[in-house]
């Protein structure tokens, strides 16, 4: 793999080779502009690598961040001896070698769940009541029950879910995928990022593009306002004022690579005819009067967020995650190569319960709405669904009615995109602390991930400060029982 | 200065072949400025720059709801007054999970890990904030009516622009691009005074009608977002 630099001097190798300006002028513009130093980019990047490493069975991601950790026992994962033995205290020899975020271990005890476990669809797989829809497509889910990390707070967690390394200043999945991959909208940025309910730890750094050039970053889609930040003309300035300024301005720049011949100023030019664009697409994406009433019904847009806990931050988060279920649908239909759907807060520390009874009520419905949509809409062959989150929760109780966070066995599913659906992977013992038979790491789900993207995630690599980075760090082994296709050696 | 250095940045297409990275500098380099120096350089053509040394950081308008989506929400972002808030971008208050937008929309690191060399991309978004955000507009209104009120024929207030924010005279032809964008945008704002004046906002000139104002500012907001006004060459 060679470095960025290296990528970008070969661009402009090629390019002078072109001649931009007649294609600048001659009115193919910005779109002929863009894919070719897309096209460059990739034959850059792709160079000795051959991304993609081989054919792809997903094209598309929309990853379902239920960030602050799930409790795999009380959704995805049911352990009748827990249950039993609510009350009695860990061995010892458990708790020796753990640390907790807020459980004090002396006075750590095991808490069943109050949650009720049925069969699921044909292949019979249990899940949790709270989650009854989600359930009805259990023959679509590939459901891990193994996954496991070493962080045990919410913000180096996340980073290892979404760069693979509890570190920030490194890419995140998505803009992996588009480095690798390139974008396939000529009108809307590759790698969006819908938020519902309070921000993430993380933060922003859960969609950075890291070390990576910023065109790879996530791009947040606001819920209020401009989609985009800085998409609407300033005051007093209509389309046809602003078309007359970029005219102006691509003019001007054309003039000036005439005299200089920087390759550099002819990707300005395609990129500020882009904005222009996007300044159209972006609005017609994002707003929802095109739908069925059906449609919108059946994601829940409209619903009331009913009263949360005292402490909850609520707001309208049950209409705005409908609303970003329905966005994803819409923007994977539109070639966007990866959508994050972020949802905080899965922390329950306290009020298990009712809260978690809350957040399923709000992410039960839509959820399945989108795997229905995008069945019946032919998309979720090449479509990944992700549902993941940093870590899972503790079997023991914390406080009167909580758990604390547990990165030693958790639970995620994918459906869609090339995944096997209607089969569990791994085993936890029979308290749900750690996994008993197929453990799954972070790492060897997100190289799983990068595969079905048809990259092989040691070789997608890019040097950062002296250091080969991938997203899967030093480990990762893809998991071939999830994969309709599976590995060949 | 060297002879290498004070060499044009100009490529020759034979150079390109040769030496695509520029490594035995038969020529100078040319690349985007920094996030912070893009900033420095609107406030400086808009005649607005702070030059203050030293205290606080400083918070410059901010798009609402930017606040929100951090964990630790509760930090509000309150403007800074005038003048603190056209202070150059390097004393610009930097919060790691919640980064001032338009410096890491052009590559501002975000401050976790050391950086040894800033990336230089070329988005879309970054179109957009240099020709949509209030703070970027500002500049192009401060310079617009610095225009309008300028002496002298179009094309002499036109060199006055180029001589700010270019350091250089434009061409004929570039008169000739930028006078027909003036005309074509006061023949628009003529008949709409009210739109004019939105446009024009807090910069409204004495003794001007804001319909040629408002046609100076479009002006002024095409010439600081040409390729050459944020590259140093």
């Amino acid at each position: 793999m060679r470095r960025f630099d290296d990528i970008l001097a070969n661009q402009f190798a090629e390019q002078t080779r072109r001649d931009f300006l007649t294609t600048a002028a001659s009115g193919l513009g910005g779109v002929a502009l863009a894919s070719m130093l897309r096209d460059d980019l990739l034959a850059g990047s792709g160079e000795g690598t051959g991304i993609p490493h081989f054919a792809p069975t997903a094209k598309r991601c929309i990853f379902l961040y239920m960030a602050g950790g799930p409790s795999h026992v009380d959704l995805f994962d049911p352990k009748p001896v827990l249950s039993e033995r609510h009350g009695e205290k860990m061995p010892d020899s458990i708790l020796k070698e753990v640390e907790f975020a807020f459980i004090k271990k002396e006075e750590a005890v095991l808490k069943g769940s109050t949650a009720h476990f049925h069969p699921r669809g044909e292949c019979g797989m249990e899940l949790s009541d709270l989650i009854p829809r989600i359930g009805a497509h259990a023959d679509d889910i590939a459901l891990i029950r193994t996954m496991h990390g070493e962080q045990f707070n919410h913000h180096p967690g996340q980073l290892l879910l979404s760069c693979g390394k509890a570190e920030m200043g490194r890419p995140t999945i998505g803009s992996w995928l588009l480095y690798g991959l390139g974008s396939e909208s000529e009108n809307l940025p590759g790698y969006v990022v819908l938020t519902a309910g309070r921000g993430a730890s993380g933060g922003s750094s859960n969609w950075s593009s890291g070390f990576l050039p910023s065109s790879y970053q996530g791009v947040l889609f606001r819920d209020k306002g401009d989609p985009v930040l800085y998409l609407s003309n300033p005051p007093g300035v209509a389309r046809a004022n602003q078309g007359r300024t970029i005219d102006a301005i691509r003019d001007l720049n054309a003039l000036r690579f005439r005299d200089v011949r920087d390759p550099e100023i002819t990707s300005r030019i395609a990129q500020y005819e882009l904005a222009f664009r996007m300044q159209t697409s972006a609005p017609e994406l994002t707003d929802l009067s095109g739908e069925t009433k059906n449609t919108l019904e059946a994601y829940g847009v409209g619903r009331r967020t009913p009263r949360p806990t005292e402490g909850m931050q609520a707001g309208d988060t049950y209409n705005r995650f409908s609303a970003n279920c329905l966005l994803a649908r819409r923007l994977v239909e539109r070639g966007v190569r990866f959508v994050n759907v972020i949802h905080a807060s899965w922390d329950q520390h306290g009020g298990l319960k009712y809260d978690l009874a809350w957040n399923c009520a709000m992410a039960d419905q839509p959820i399945a709405a989108l795997l229905d949509d995008l069945k019946q809409r032919g998309l979720l062959d090449e479509t990944l669904v992700v549902w993941a989150s940093e870590f899972g929760r503790t079997p023991l109780g914390q406080g009167e009615d909580g758990r604390d966070h547990h990165p030693f066995a958790f639970s995620m599913w994918m459906a869609g995109g090339g995944v096997k659906g209607g089969g569990v992977h791994g085993e936890t013992d029979e308290i749900g602390w750690a996994p008993v038979r197929d453990p799954v790491h972070i790492h060897d789900f997100q190289a799983t991930l990068l595969h079905l993207f048809g990259i092989d995630h040691e070789r997608l690599i890019v040097r950062d400060r002296g250091l080969d980075v991938r997203l899967t760090d030093l480990e990762g082994q893809v998991v071939s029982e999830v994969l309709k296709r599976p590995v060949t050696a | 200065m060297s002879d290498t250095y004070r060499q044009s940045s100009r490529l020759r297409s034979e150079l390109a072949e040769i030496d695509p990275k520029n490594r035995l500098l038969a020529r100078q380099s040319r690349f985007r400025v920094e996030s912070e120096v893009i900033r420095d350089l609107f406030l400086d053509a808009a005649g607005l720059i702070y030059h203050r040394i030293g205290g606080p950081t400083i918070h410059p308008p901010t798009p609402s709801g930017t606040e929100d989506l951090s964990f630790k929400y509760k930090t509000r972002w309150i403007v800074s007054d005038r003048p603190e808030r056209y202070r150059r971008g390097m004393y610009i208050h930097f919060k790691r999970t919640n980064p001032y937008p338009s410096l890491t929309m052009f590559d501002s690191p975000e401050s976790n890990v050391c950086e040894a060399e800033r990336n230089i991309s070329n988005t879309p978004l970054q179109a957009l904030t240099t020709l949509n955000d209030p703070v970027f507009v500002e500049c192009a209104q401060a310079l617009g009516r610095d225009l309008a009120v300028s002496p002298g024929t179009p094309t002499a207030r036109l060199q006055f622009a180029a001589a700010r924010c270019l350091s250089r005279s434009f061409s004929d032809e570039e008169d000739r691009v930028l006078l027909s964008l003036f005309r074509a945008e006061q023949a628009a704002y003529r008949d709409d005074l009210a739109t004019a004046r939105r446009f024009v906002g807090d910069y409204s000139a004495k003794s001007i009608s804001d319909d040629v104002t408002a046609a100076w500012i479009a002006v002024a907001l095409a010439v600081l977002n040409l390729d050459e006004f944020v590259t140093r060459q």
